[in-house]
């Protein structure tokens, strides 16, 4: 099922000349969709016309409605929850701000208490409830917010760079959390979300988009990076005091490989099993792996 | 505490949108400080009449001390609905209802910013009660008529008819002509016949022309006219006086004189110096405390006419003071609507292009001979300027989103104060080169008004556009800014 579906998607920013171009978007239920891609490459331009913050031209379609009027445009967006990059503080408690929001929503006053519960139990923000905003830490801000967000029941839940200022353990958490929510809710929902956490991203989403200078490089399933691709990329780091003996251990697997950093990248036709036990083989201790042949990353130059 | 707390939460679940406004707590804040100030008011001790001045005193004291809670309710309410009714917009929930949000905000304001005046509404209806309205209204004529046989002092008597209305007529040239209320008694004599008493009084007459700037045919002038009064009438106004003036303390050093020893010492007086001259009239002072009787009557009068800061409870105050209400709440709805980093950006536009209008203004004035009408005209042109240069920056897609969000909220802001300015420009154009009716500043002369009505027209064609200004607004900056996908 679709809730979300663009055509022709383009911003242009005249003074930088900066183009968006999307040809075609489409977020169905139950999926998370991962956006990576350089700083300043139109991650979170892309992200604010979903959400409906910034104007882009194209056709959209939100929940199978396509938007006519005003009020309709409105009351689609009552679906959408955006958690933008800075997080704007909140006053007063947070439990407070919860029930404030639950009451906006139009939560009956008798089921508020249990909705919350439900909600911060499973966030395991319970603890924290009577807390202020200045008294928890960045990753509990964000699940907070996170919370605020979905008592509205969205159907469409945007979030940009939402790992960004966590530590590893609370992105792993977040994310764990995120395709929790996904199959707990009882109504069709879909993420999309941006981050420069490639492998945490990937590791949680159906589907990847990459962009670079405005342009789709890639979009589709992360299987689909490796049935598109006939090779396969490693990315290593061997530890040796003679740099020309790593590269020499190199050369007898791949040709093909460069230095990003401290690792090397290395595009080889030898599968996981076969690349590793060549490298064992070699004079230089392994320290570093991780299979990036079907991952985003190998779009990165 | 956490009685206060959970009624606090249980309104928040049951009546989100009060809570957001604070209106559990304000409204019975207020309705304590009204009680309160009102209750300040009513306890003025008012067992003898006071002098009008010391009710003055008395209500700007209290005046002064309520400024300080309404300055902190006021900031205390801003802060609430920037720290919550804003939210309602920076986490993407619609801003459905512009003019709903704004006239509760106008509604608190007014509120909040009418406390000081709660103790004027005491103290009137204190000293309303006090007084008999209707005995005063009846008694002022006789005051009137039986104060000049009674004190005269340099030659003059005042009269307590501040109430009687200007008299206005066309006279054989043309001009409208007002008869001053203040008459001045000249001279008090008696004719030849003995049966009449001369007196002479100045009125002062008032040209005005419904002509333009520039009309060197515009004059003022004063007229001076004799009063014929029969003698029968004197004794009667003598009698009548007699009778009325204890009641307002004007007791007589002899309460058994009768008229005609008054009109004969008066007479006597002026027929033995052999010249009926004004300027050879003696003083007289038959009142036992003169000033007191004055002041009194002063204090009757005034309380009747709302004067000084009874005013305040007056109609007409509160036609023109709701524009007070009205700008905050036209201040704190657009904090409300934008981002707080936006309104700050449209703050820095706000300020800059104000300080520039006054540096323009500046270098005009110390650089050019040139009068105040020709400056005036320059900033007819400035204002006109800024509201075109405004509106492009509004609507051209050339200029960057950020710079455009900046004017169009600046633009929002202080359009109301643009469109004032426009007719306090006109106003100061229209002035007349001589002195208005009231001698206190000069004289308006508008093509199409009376001038309490072209002040009238101007302040509601403000507050209409004031209110379509935020229907336009509120629609522009939703399409553009919020929901910019409609």
């Amino acid at each position: 099922m679709e809730l979300f579906r663009a055509e022709g998607i383009l911003k242009h920013f005249p003074r930088s000349n900066f183009r968006l171009s999307i040809p075609s978007l489409t977020l169905a239920a139950g999926s998370i969709t991962g956006v990576v891609g350089e700083n300043g490459n139109g991650k979170t331009t892309l992200l604010d016309i979903v959400a409906g913050e910034s104007h882009g031209e194209g056709n959209y379609s939100y929940f199978s409605n396509n938007i006519d009027s005003k009020s309709k445009w409105l009351e689609l967006k009552n679906n959408i929850g955006f958690i933008p990059q800075r997080i704007p503080r909140w006053f007063g408690t947070l439990e407070q701000n919860l029930i404030l929001k639950a009451s906006l929503e139009g939560i009956s006053p008798n089921d508020i208490d249990k909705e919350l519960d439900e909600l911060l139990d499973f966030l395991g923000l319970q603890k924290y409830r009577k807390l202020k905003w200045t008294e928890i830490s960045t990753g509990y801000r964000l699940r907070f917010e996170l919370a605020r967000v979905l008592i509205g029941n969205p159907k469409l839940l945007v979030l940009d760079e939402p790992l960004a200022n966590l530590d590893i353990n609370t992105q792993q958490k977040f994310l764990s959390d995120l395709k929790e929510l996904l199959s707990k809710k009882d109504y069709p929902l879909a993420v999309i979300l941006s981050s420069q956490q490639l492998h945490e991203i990937e590791s949680v989403a159906d589907q990847m988009i990459f962009l670079r200078q405005g342009q789709v490089v890639y979009s589709g399933s992360l299987e689909a990076i490796a049935e598109e691709e006939t090779t396969f990329l490693y990315e290593v780091q061997l530890i040796h005091n003679d740099s020309l003996t790593v590269e020499a251990v190199l050369k007898k697997v791949s040709s093909e490989f460069k230095k990003v950093g401290p690792y090397y990248q290395v595009t080889t036709e030898n599968d996981v099993s076969s690349f590793l036990s060549s490298l064992t083989k070699s004079d230089c201790e392994l320290k570093y792996f991780r299979n990036l042949s079907q991952s985003t990353k190998r779009f990165f130059n | 505490m956490m009685k206060f707390k959970n009624w606090d939460i249980q309104i928040s679940k049951n009546y989100p949108k009060t809570w957001i406004l604070g209106l559990h707590i304000y409204l019975p804040l207020l309705a304590f400080l009204y009680l309160l100030f009102y209750g300040l008011g009513w306890a003025y001790y008012t067992a003898d009449m006071p002098g009008f001045h010391e009710i003055e005193d008395y209500s700007f004291g209290i005046t002064q001390f309520s400024i300080l809670p309404m300055f902190v309710i006021a900031i205390l309410f801003s802060i609430r609905q920037v720290k919550f009714n804003s939210l309602r917009v920076h986490h993407q929930v619609p801003y459905k209802y512009p003019y709903r949000y704004f006239f509760a905000f106008f509604t608190v304001f007014l509120l909040i910013t009418s406390i000081p005046i709660a103790v004027n509404f005491g103290l009137l209806h204190k000293l309303g009660g006090q007084i008999d309205e209707v005995k005063f209204i009846k008694d002022l004529p006789v005051l009137n008529k039986g104060y000049t046989h009674f004190y005269q002092s340099n030659f003059s008597s005042q009269i307590y008819d501040k109430d009687v209305p200007f008299k206005i007529s066309v006279d054989e040239e043309g001009y409208e002509t007002q008869t001053s209320r203040y008459i001045i008694v000249g001279t008090y004599r008696m004719d030849e016949r003995i049966d009449s008493l001369i007196i002479s009084r100045s009125y002062v007459h008032y040209a005005v022309s419904g002509s333009y700037i520039g009309d060197t045919s515009l004059r003022s002038y004063a007229k001076s006219g004799w009063d014929t009064i029969h003698l029968n009438d004197v004794l009667v106004q003598i009698e009548d006086f007699k009778k009325v003036a204890p009641f307002y303390e004007g007791d007589l050093d002899n309460p058994s004189i009768v008229g005609l020893e008054i009109i004969k010492t008066h007479y006597m007086h002026n027929a033995a110096n052999g010249n009926l001259e004004e300027r050879d009239q003696e003083n007289f002072d038959l009142i036992k405390n003169n000033s007191r009787f004055k002041e009194v009557v002063d204090c009757y009068a005034s309380i009747i006419t709302k004067n000084g800061p009874l005013n305040t409870t007056k109609g007409s105050f509160w036609l023109y003071y709701i524009t007070f209400p009205l700008s905050l709440s036209l201040l704190l709805f657009t904090i409300c609507s934008v981002k707080i980093t936006d309104f700050g950006w449209s703050l820095l536009v706000s300020a800059l292009t104000g300080m520039i209008l006054m540096l323009i203004n500046g270098l005009f004035a110390i650089s050019t001979n040139y009068g105040e009408e020709v400056q005036l005209v320059l900033n007819l042109f400035l204002v006109t300027f800024i509201i075109v240069l405004f509106l492009f920056m509004i609507i051209s897609k050339k200029v960057k989103s950020t710079i455009s969000k900046a004017f169009t909220i600046s633009f929002q802001m202080f359009f109301f104060f643009l469109v004032f300015s426009y007719f306090g420009i006109f106003d100061a154009l229209h002035d007349c080169p001589y002195m208005g009716i009231d001698r206190s500043e000069l004289c308006k002369n508008y093509e199409y008004f009376e001038s309490s009505n072209y002040y009238l027209f101007a302040y509601s064609l403000c507050v209409v556009l004031v209110l379509i200004g935020i229907g336009v607004f509120n629609g522009v900056y939703t399409r553009k800014y919020i929901h910019p996908k409609n």
